[in-house]
């Protein structure tokens, strides 16, 4: 099938940027999405041009490096499905697709669709983990977690940290992704200890990094490849002033 | 490196206030203060469809339960405060948090209700000046200083009775999405239960505009003959 | 044979040496380990461990990958799960079982005192874990739950869904977080090593490009500690990430590092077929699969097109249950791996053609579903299911799975010797980019296990018994071996932007090379088509030079030149992968040479000639290197024929 792709081209953060539009022609069916931008890119390199530029790494939708916004949806028009694991199938001949970066102030353009998201890390690093010490654990079998408990926190820890919710969001909000890793270890007995300060220093983290604040518009669960529900915002925020009330 | 500097165990920990969860927690306390005022003032107001008299009574009633009176004017004037405080900084920050918007844009969940709040209140803020105003007599409908024939004169004229009753859907369009919101915000969540919250929100937020919207109606020339056919 | 290697292995009690070792090496005194520098390259689960528990003690930390975030780090995509012998399950398990299964599943081709180690510290990584929150599968008593995987006749894997290496390496992750709030850990993201600097034969650091804006950097240290994986996409399709590569180890060898077993690359029997030739990749489907799928082909070649769901139980062949009654469809990765070549090469293929064959078998979960019920099904194996059918278009719950083989692990790697330090003074190797623990093939649910057994509890000791005899200092910034090592890299990178007649871009030779090295040195190798590729890549390898296109400069973000550079030395990895398969003139575990097959057609293995590690030296020439032989000393276990009929 063919293809008319517009794509945002950017040469680095501080560049403007605008569209370019491609001809794709021969576009299998069976191809991933970024199959047809590799061909796309191979074509720009044989005639001399700089290729687009995105993120992609394990092309199998659990590492969370493919970000692109596919006529307006991020991760494009599948549910539950990252970029990587998006297959031409989903589009139809003669489609026009817009290909955008995501659009979030807290993720600054690196260049074309790549954008930086140290700023997820950087919440992660302020509270998103358990202080244990290598060695220092007790026998795993120690403290019994009932089944539905377990699933529950594995269920908030399936997020790649794509960002697709923050760029989903009207108001470019990282709560989906913050309070998936609060319901995570929260839900554990092993993340009690620390559940207060967690939250706090994690939420607190999240508004310095400049992302806007939750709305409730439940953009966020449409466009999370893993489907992680906004219930997890609902307890992050108990948590939030459940910290301010008592003590763990 | 763009970003903020990473907090730390040492780092002092903002008070809850800087919070954006927490003004929102505030915002939907608030907002669920001013609905139980809105429901109480629409109960207190069918009086109106008693007469003068009847409403002039009221009046005196509130007049001499000044804890009650001065108490509800208080609180509501808290959670306007609160409102209106947070609302316009997080639309503001929101807005700054997506310096370049999308070209291409395909809203997946939202609601029309949910992207118009900023727009919805500020209408409905404005709209309380002009009530506020047709209240105390400030606008004047009618050459008498009877609040309630000042009152039911502005019903009479068709600009005011417009913007009443838009006020009324801009209302039910604001607590649509607030109600449900609050919800969220405030942590309430039960997999039982999440099916019921949007019905709720609904349901208390068009109740609330049509009960508002008929007491209007019934104030107005056409709504008195109809009362008046009935009896 | 002489061994000319010596590996540092303690002697004694097989199940005292890791004890008595750890009592044998020197520490560092927690006040002075502020004062060491160490470099982790690498953020998968040997590198963000080992980052984070190096951290942890008190190290000064340099981490670095290429990925945009640690957590990308390609052990995310490790589905089936993570051995370790907790005997939860009461089947017998135990370490010695766990060390024995390691050792005959790798075909007697490792070493048995990192084994057992190996082993042993199984154990402590799932208390580790645990204890970080990773959400492994649990029982309804609130237990951990486990299954029996590729092979094992022991339940002994732990898992999380189909997700447990994303679970394991977040808990890393999380780790390393902590570290770096410390400040102990320094995180260098988008960053990759293309050198490495020895200063007196001792490694003292790297030259790093960031691969933002180009800069080249050179990073000084005490030690430097490479967890930078496999080399699997030398076959351009394979299972790793695209960005996986051997740039970093192949740096280290090319100044001195020895590597080992080269041609040991294990095939994934459950992999989705390929499609077509624009395919980028190849998607592996967790070998748990087969616990409850069954894998047959069409018994006559003309119903390779006929509707697999009714197609009668006669005319289908259940070729590994027929062939391997005993362990049937469970049999391990190689044997299944190479019945389905087989298969498909009589002719008994199915799904699309490409290059005028079908390669693909059926992997069928209808009886399953019709015993367990699919709620059952769904709930081991929802997400694959909904993998497979996002990529293929076809649901495993009403049609069976089509699968084939693709390359998915390195066992070959560095050499190191027990305390996991190269031939290079200095630098570690860990994980994957490793030779050390799983011989000639590595078994299901080992790889994530022996990633952080290296990183949480090896590593991190035998660095510090390593710093506790140095003295720490640094090496000054214009020392002219950074200075040298930074002109390397510059001078490269000015080469792949340069070639004298750029025509193609770098896919281009990398396709290339896949094809001959997929073909010559993939899951059958013969003298004679060894010879050829040796034959073809020389000379691919100087058309890389002459003809790569690669459009952009060095000081931006560009994709194609770091593509370019790690295409570059997959070039010259991949004459040795054939150099090294030549060299071994047996069959054993992964390494099928079917000049070496006993009358029944199985691998026959040559443990007179054979039983040593391959460990091979640059030369300064890329095709003469030279072999050094670490002679393998079975004291505890005697090697046996493989036979799971």
């Amino acid at each position: 099938m063919n293809l008319t792709l517009h794509v945002w081209r950017q040469a680095d953060s501080d560049a403007r940027g605008d569209f370019e539009t491609f001809k794709i022609s021969d576009v299998s069916p069976d191809m991933s999405f970024l199959e047809m931008l590799d061909v796309l890119n191979e074509g720009l390199i044989s005639e001399g041009s700089e290729p687009v530029a995105f993120d992609h790494d394990c092309r199998e939708g659990i590492c969370g490096a493919c970000s692109l916004v596919i006529n307006g949806v991020p991760h494009g028009p599948q549910k539950a499905t990252t970029t990587c694991q998006l297959y031409m199938r989903e589009f139809d001949d003669g489609q026009a697709v817009w290909i955008e970066p995501w659009r979030v102030g807290a993720f600054p353009v690196v260049r074309d669709l790549v954008v930086d998201r140290s700023a997820f890390d950087r919440i992660l690093q302020a509270g998103g983990y358990v202080s244990v010490r290598t060695g220092a654990a007790p026998d795993g079998n120690t403290l019994p977690v009932p089944k539905d408990v377990a699933d529950r926190a594995f269920t908030s820890a399936t997020c790649i940290g794509c960002g697709a919710c923050a760029a989903a969001c009207p108001s470019s909000s990282a709560s989906l992704f913050v309070a998936a890793k609060i319901s995570h270890l929260g839900l554990l007995p092993q993340g009690q200890v620390e559940r207060n300060s967690r939250v706090r220093m994690m939420l607190a983290q999240m508004d310095g990094e400049g992302f806007g604040h939750c709305s409730n518009h439940a953009e966020c669960q449409s466009a999370c490849p893993k489907e992680i529900d906004i219930g997890r915002i609902a307890r992050m925020n108990r948590d939030l002033y459940r910290s301010f009330v008592r003590r763990t | 490196m763009p970003g903020a500097p990473l907090l730390t165990r040492d780092s002092e920990m903002p008070g809850a206030w800087s919070y954006s969860v927490m003004r929102k927690v505030a915002m939907a306390i608030s907002g669920l203060v001013l609905v139980a005022f809105l429901y109480g003032h629409w109960a207190g107001n069918t009086v109106l469809l008693s007469g003068e008299q009847a409403f002039n009574d009221y009046l005196d009633w509130l007049r001499n339960h000044p804890i009650l009176h001065y108490g509800v004017w208080i609180a509501i004037a808290l959670a306007l405060l609160v409102h209106v405080a947070v609302g316009p900084r997080h639309w503001l920050t929101n807005r700054m948090a997506r310096p370049r918007r999308y070209r291409k844009r395909k809203l997946q969940a939202t609601t029309w209700a949910a992207r118009t709040m900023m727009a919805s209140g500020t209408f409905l803020l404005i709209f309380l000046g002009v009530h506020i105003a047709h209240v105390r007599g400030w606008l004047v409908f009618d050459d008498t200083t009877s609040t309630f024939q000042n009152l039911r004169a502005g019903f009479a004229y068709w600009p005011v009775l417009t913007l009443y009753v838009v006020a009324q859907v801009a209302l039910a369009l604001h607590l649509y999405h607030g109600l449900w919101s609050q919800f969220q915000t405030l942590g309430l969540h039960h997999p039982r239960y999440n099916h019921l919250r949007r019905p709720f929100a609904f349901l208390v937020g068009a109740g609330l505009a049509i009960l508002n919207i008929g007491l209007i109606l019934l104030n107005t020339g056409a709504g008195q003959q109809l009362i008046g056919s009935a009896t | 044979m002489i061994s000319d290697l010596n590996a540092n292995e303690p002697t004694g009690p097989l199940e005292n040496r890791w004890t008595r070792h750890r009592f044998d090496m020197a520490l560092v005194n927690p006040a002075n380990r502020k004062k060491y520098r160490v470099i982790v390259v690498g953020t998968g689960l040997a590198g963000g461990s080992a980052a984070a528990t190096l951290g942890e003690m008190g190290y000064r930390v340099k981490s670095f990958c290429f990925q945009d975030s640690p957590r990308r780090a390609h052990s995310i995509a490790a589905q089936g799960g993570i051995n370790a012998a907790k005997n939860y399950q009461n089947d017998g398990d135990s370490i010695w079982r766990l060390f024995y299964d390691t050792i005959k599943g790798g075909d007697f081709r490792s070493r048995e005192s990192n084994v057992y180690r190996l082993a042993e510290i199984s154990v402590n990584i799932i208390d580790q874990a645990v204890a970080q929150g990773v959400p492994f599968a649990r029982e309804y008593s609130g237990l951990l739950a486990n299954r029996s995987f590729g092979g094992a006749q022991v339940s002994r894997t732990f898992y999380a869904r189909g997700q447990t290496g994303q679970q394991l390496l977040l808990g890393a992750y999380q780790a390393l977080n902590r570290q770096v709030a410390a400040g102990t850990v320094t995180l260098h993201p988008r960053t990759e090593m293309l050198e490495l600097i020895v200063i007196d034969g001792r490694a003292r650091g790297i030259v790093t490009r960031n691969l933002v804006d180009g800069s080249i950097e050179s990073h000084t240290a005490d030690c430097v500690v490479l967890c930078t994986g496999g080399y699997g996409n030398a076959y351009y399709l394979s299972t790793n990430a695209k960005g996986c590569n051997t740039s970093a180890a192949w740096r280290a060898h090319r100044h001195g590092a020895l590597f080992a077993n080269p041609c040991f690359t294990q095939i994934h029997p459950t992999c989705i077929p390929q499609s077509g030739t624009y395919q980028s990749k190849l998607t592996l489907m967790s070998e748990s699969l087969r616990n409850d799928g069954r894998v047959w082909a069409p018994l006559h070649t003309d119903d390779s097109e006929a509707d697999p769901a009714t197609l009668p139980h006669d005319r289908r062949d259940y070729f590994l249950e027929r062939r391997y009654p005993a362990f049937g469809n469970l049999v391990p990765r190689d044997i299944a791996s190479r019945a389905a070549k087989e298969v498909c090469d009589q002719g008994h293929g199915v799904g699309p053609e490409v290059n005028g064959r079908r390669l693909g078998v059926y992997l069928d979960f209808s009886e399953a579903i019709e015993q367990m019920g699919e709620a059952r099904i769904r709930e081991r194996y929802g997400n694959l299911f909904e993998m497979y059918e996002r990529i293929t278009g076809e649901s495993p719950y009403t049609t069976p799975m089509r699968i084939y083989p693709a390359i998915h692990y390195a066992m070959g790697g560095l050499w190191v010797d027990y305390n996991l330090m190269t031939s290079i003074d200095g630098l570690f190797a860990t994980g994957e980019c490793n030779f050390s623990d799983h011989g000639a093939n590595r078994l299901g649910a080992s790889a994530l296990m022996q990633g952080l057994a290296d990183g949480y509890f090896v590593v991190p000791y035998s660095v510090g018994n390593y710093l506790a005899r140095h003295e720490p200092n640094s090496v000054p910034g214009d020392h002219a071996a950074v200075n040298s090592a930074v002109t390397a890299v510059r001078d490269r990178i000015e080469r792949l932007l340069n070639a004298p007649d750029p025509q193609h871009p770098p896919e281009y030779f990398h396709r290339k090379l896949g094809q001959i090295l997929w073909d010559n040195c993939g899951m059958t190798r013969d003298p004679v088509a060894l010879r050829e590729a040796l034959a073809r890549i020389p000379p691919l390898r100087e058309q890389f030079w002459r003809e790569v296109k690669v459009t952009g400069s060095g000081e931006t973000f560009n994709q194609t030149l770091e593509r370019a550079g790690r295409i570059a030395d997959f070039m010259e990895l991949g004459e040795l992968m054939c150099i090294d398969a030549l060299d071994r003139n047996e069959s054993c575990g992964s390494h099928a040479r079917t000049d070496h097959v006993t009358d029944e057609g199985e691998a026959r293995r040559d443990d007179e000639n054979y039983s040593y590690v391959a460990a091979w030296e640059f030369s300064g020439d890329t095709s003469s290197p030279n072999l050094h032989r670490e002679q393998l000393r079975f004291e505890f276990v005697h090697p046996s024929v493989r036979s799971y009929k």
